[in-house]
């Protein structure tokens, strides 16, 4: 068995590292300019798809709200 | 000061009829509250106290009549049971200009007026009561045609709280040297256990304070935030960074062609980085559609909205959200 994280809501995030990083160096998606978003690509996710590389920065609060959950699934 | 003149008014749809198309000539809309008389018996002058109650009402007029598929007469011809949703914008059709909305507005008059003269083109007005709340909110989606799927986060313009026009910056007297700091307000902050604020300006505060915190309410005029300050600060603002009453979102789609479905989410992020969904609206496939749809608790400081398209074509949507 193995833990993976579980979305219980929709949810978009940036969908690479490099995407994230570009994200972060401008403080957020409402800081980015016009050519940062250009190359910055998005994943978007249902409730009940894995969210396993969801930004490690949004992780708390979001397992607070139940937003996502840990589950233990088998390999 | 910002003004606005007839060009800034660029949203007027009701229950998904884009009604600026008739030419509407003059529009208001007025939030009164309610008085009871709280004298009797032996009092010789007359006196009157808060209800605690509000009302609101609409009126829009001189627009053309407008008998067409989907027009001005098409939407206001109804009953006065008919259950309306409005909404409208002064401010401009733009991602993150104030909007107002209402679910509950009833159609108290409509008049089409024909007469001869130096304007005969025949006119129509109508008048509104509402029954429930006027929100006022910002705009996430301008009432804009879209032609494939689209997310106004990742085109540039999620919408941040923080810079909302509609907020109240509250002073900061000072912040304590304490672990955590106690911030003193010279008027009522307001806040709830929990929420999160964005302060600035505060200074020789070490650290400083300055930025998003989230508060711990201690009075009605000092909050603490968990920062271990050694020197203390003077001065400062702060503006909220989370509202705690939930809101309400709208939607109305006024044209609608070739899709076979569409489905519009208001998302929400506290940290710009990661969205997740905060409101769905049911899946349309035909126009005039609208949705109001409310949501309680916490609403973080980002929104954003996002539509999601089946098949090939066209529509148009505007969408907002209201804090309450």
């Amino acid at each position: 068995m193995v833990t993976r994280l579980i979305a219980r809501v929709g949810l978009m995030y940036p969908g690479d590292p490099e995407s994230l990083a570009i994200v972060r160096g401008a403080g957020g998606f409402s800081r980015l300019s016009q050519d940062e978003l250009a190359q910055v690509t998005v994943t978007r996710v249902e409730a009940g798809d894995f969210c396993d590389d969801i930004p490690v920065e949004s992780l708390p609060l979001y397992l607070e709200r139940g937003l996502v959950e840990h589950v233990e699934v088998s390999e | 000061m910002p003004r606005y003149g007839s060009n800034s008014f660029g949203v007027l749809i009701v229950d998904g009829y884009d009604l600026l198309a008739t030419k509407v000539k003059g529009f208001a809309y007025k939030v009164a509250s309610l008085m009871e008389p709280t004298g009797g018996l032996g009092d010789t002058t007359k006196s009157k106290g808060p209800s605690g109650l509000q009302e609101a009402s609409l009126n829009q007029d001189g627009a053309f009549f407008d008998d067409a598929a989907n027009s001005g007469h098409a939407a206001l011809k109804a009953s006065t049971a008919v259950s309306r949703i409005l909404t409208f914008a002064i401010a401009g059709n733009t991602i993150g200009q104030p909007f107002v909305g209402m679910s509950g507005a009833y159609t108290m008059a409509y008049e089409v007026i024909a007469k001869s003269g130096s304007s005969p083109m025949t006119k129509a007005n109508a008048a509104y009561d509402a029954s429930g709340q006027l929100d006022n909110g910002v705009i996430l989606q301008d009432h804009a045609t879209k032609t494939a799927d689209f997310n106004t986060k990742t085109l540039g313009s999620p919408v941040d709280y923080t810079v909302d026009r509609g907020q109240t910056v509250i002073p900061i007297t000072s912040n304590s040297i304490a672990n955590p700091s106690v911030v003193t307000t010279p008027v009522p902050h307001g806040l709830t256990t929990g929420q999160k604020v964005l302060i600035s300006g505060v200074a020789t505060s070490n650290p400083t304070i300055n930025g998003e915190r989230t508060v711990t309410v201690i009075s009605a005029t000092q909050f603490s935030v968990p920062v271990n300050v050694t020197v203390a600060g003077t001065g400062g603002s702060f503006v909220l960074a989370t509202s705690v009453n939930g809101g309400a979102g709208y939607q109305q789609v006024t044209a609608f062609s070739g899709f076979t479905g569409f489905v519009g989410k208001i998302r929400s992020s506290a940290d710009d980085v990661t969205y997740a969904d905060l409101i769905t609206f049911t899946n349309v496939t035909a126009a005039p559609a609208k949705e109001q749809k409310t949501v309680a608790g916490t609403v973080d400081r980002y929104l954003c909205f996002d539509g999601d398209v089946t098949g090939t074509g066209s529509l148009k949507v505007f969408a907002g959200f209201a804090r309450r």
